[in-house]
């Protein structure tokens, strides 16, 4: 049988599946409070999160706990996949376009100037005190890596007791393949129409979809903003891409690729996805076109 | 008569091997000297320069035998590419439907209820989206 329970968390509609006997409810009803308690480390918009605390101490050596570790090591090292097109140190930036808030707070903010985005090799680690440092004048933000982190740690313990599929507001893991499936179904959004625009199945992967279709507003002087920034300007990417999704075996690499073609423009972006391993994507453009690697196409049985 | 003179030629031939003979070793000492005074090493320095020996990489290199070539590849699919699933224009592109929908908002606090698990027979399809 398939369990499956919904709840908000991570400012994101979550639905998460298991197939498993019925000790598998009982691990489901625990998750809301697992949510609750690693957003409770991540989110930046509690002063009082450990995220925010080491944030206030950039320059110096901090001791953090496992999760908050594990993420910012995950960030750096696809900063480092990506070469620096994702960058986990744009919170300033992220700011001061307006996005200070939880999104469905926003509402006509001042956008202010950025300076430059600092360097995200100036991260420093210590891996035996799980200790880190940010450059000075930096600040993280942890954003699509600490949900990608979440979904494949939530799936990975969840695979102990049978195929799983973790869906945190549109970025998903899938574990494994529900009875005689070849893998957890997965509609990919065509933003025009709001309908799907053809499904896949997801077995041991995960899948990201990043995009300025959602989550953008309107600043107090007029000017249309969104929460992709583009680290080398600090500002809001400007980009032919409306939304860009990727399939990877990791979550968090799967997430800094789809924001990486969006920074890079279409054709450009799909390119460079060609270049890297184990991994597919489809991307919708902003004039209406479609378009995705050839790799999507041949080994998800697509029909272009 | 005879006797002596006999006698007197033994003599000088002796005389002579003898005298060749001596020659011979001296002279044979002498070139020992020589050759020996030749491999002594002067160890006091010099004011000429050293002389440096340069040993070209080719004056070193091995001969290798190749016992097989670089090893083979074979291309078992094309380069990847990019497949174009929908031209531009064909759909209306004026407002993306998701664009207009400005947020989807948390349910309010008085509406949280802890929730519970449901049983499903099939698995409920998701869809992949800007997060949200």
């Amino acid at each position: 049988m398939i369990h499956m329970i919904e709840f908000w968390a991570m400012g994101c509609q979550v639905n998460v599946q298991l197939e498993a006997d019925e000790q598998g409810a009982d691990v489901l009803r625990n998750l809301p409070q697992r949510f609750t308690d690693i957003e409770a480390t991540l989110t930046r918009f509690d002063t009082d999160s450990e995220l925010m605390r080491l944030n206030e101490r950039a320059g110096e050596w901090v001791k953090v706990d496992d999760v908050l570790f594990a993420n910012i090591r995950a960030a750096k090292h696809t900063a480092l996949l990506t070469d620096g097109l994702y960058n986990p140190l744009i919170l300033s930036a992220l700011v001061g376009s307006g996005y200070d808030r939880s999104f469905e707070q926003i509402n006509a903010p001042a956008v202010t100037p950025t300076k430059p985005t600092p360097d995200w090799r100036g991260i420093e680690f210590n891996l035996k005190s799980n200790e880190v440092r940010i450059p000075v004048g930096a600040a993280l933000d942890l954003g699509g890596i600490a949900k990608g982190w979440t979904a494949a740690t939530i799936a990975d313990d969840l695979a102990e007791l049978g195929a799983c599929l973790v869906n945190i507001g549109g970025d998903m893991v899938g574990r494994g393949a529900p009875g005689g499936l070849h893998g957890w179904p997965v509609e990919i959004e065509d933003p025009f129409m709001g309908e799907a625009f053809t499904t896949i199945d997801i077995y041991n992967q995960a899948i990201s979809t990043s995009g300025i279709d959602y989550r953008r507003w309107q600043s107090a002087d007029g000017t249309q903003q969104h929460h992709i920034i583009d680290p080398r300007t600090g500002e809001p990417a400007v980009t032919d891409v409306l939304s860009a999704t990727v399939i990877h075996p990791s979550a968090t690499t799967a997430e800094a690729y789809a924001k990486a073609i969006i920074l890079q423009g279409a054709e450009h972006g799909l390119e460079w996805l060609n270049q890297q391993w184990y991994t597919a994507g489809l991307v919708f453009r902003q004039d209406g076109a479609a378009l995705a690697t050839s790799t999507l196409i041949h080994e998800r049985n697509i029909s272009s | 008569m005879a006797n002596t003179d006999r006698a007197r030629k033994l003599l000088v031939r002796t005389a002579l091997v003898t005298s060749t003979t001596i020659a011979t070793l001296v002279g044979a000492q002498n070139f020992a000297m020589l050759d020996a005074r030749d491999f002594q090493i002067d160890t006091s320095p010099s004011s000429e320069p050293n002389e440096v020996v340069v040993v070209t990489p080719a004056a070193t290199r091995t001969p290798v035998a190749v016992q097989q070539a670089a090893p083979g590849i074979t291309i078992l699919q094309a380069a990847p590419s990019i497949t174009i699933l929908r031209q531009s224009g064909q759909v209306s592109t004026v407002q993306p439907v998701t664009a207009s929908v400005t947020s989807i908002q948390p349910p309010a606090p008085s509406q949280i209820t802890a929730p519970n698990p449901v049983i499903i027979q099939q698995p409920a399809p998701q869809r992949s989206q800007s997060s949200r």
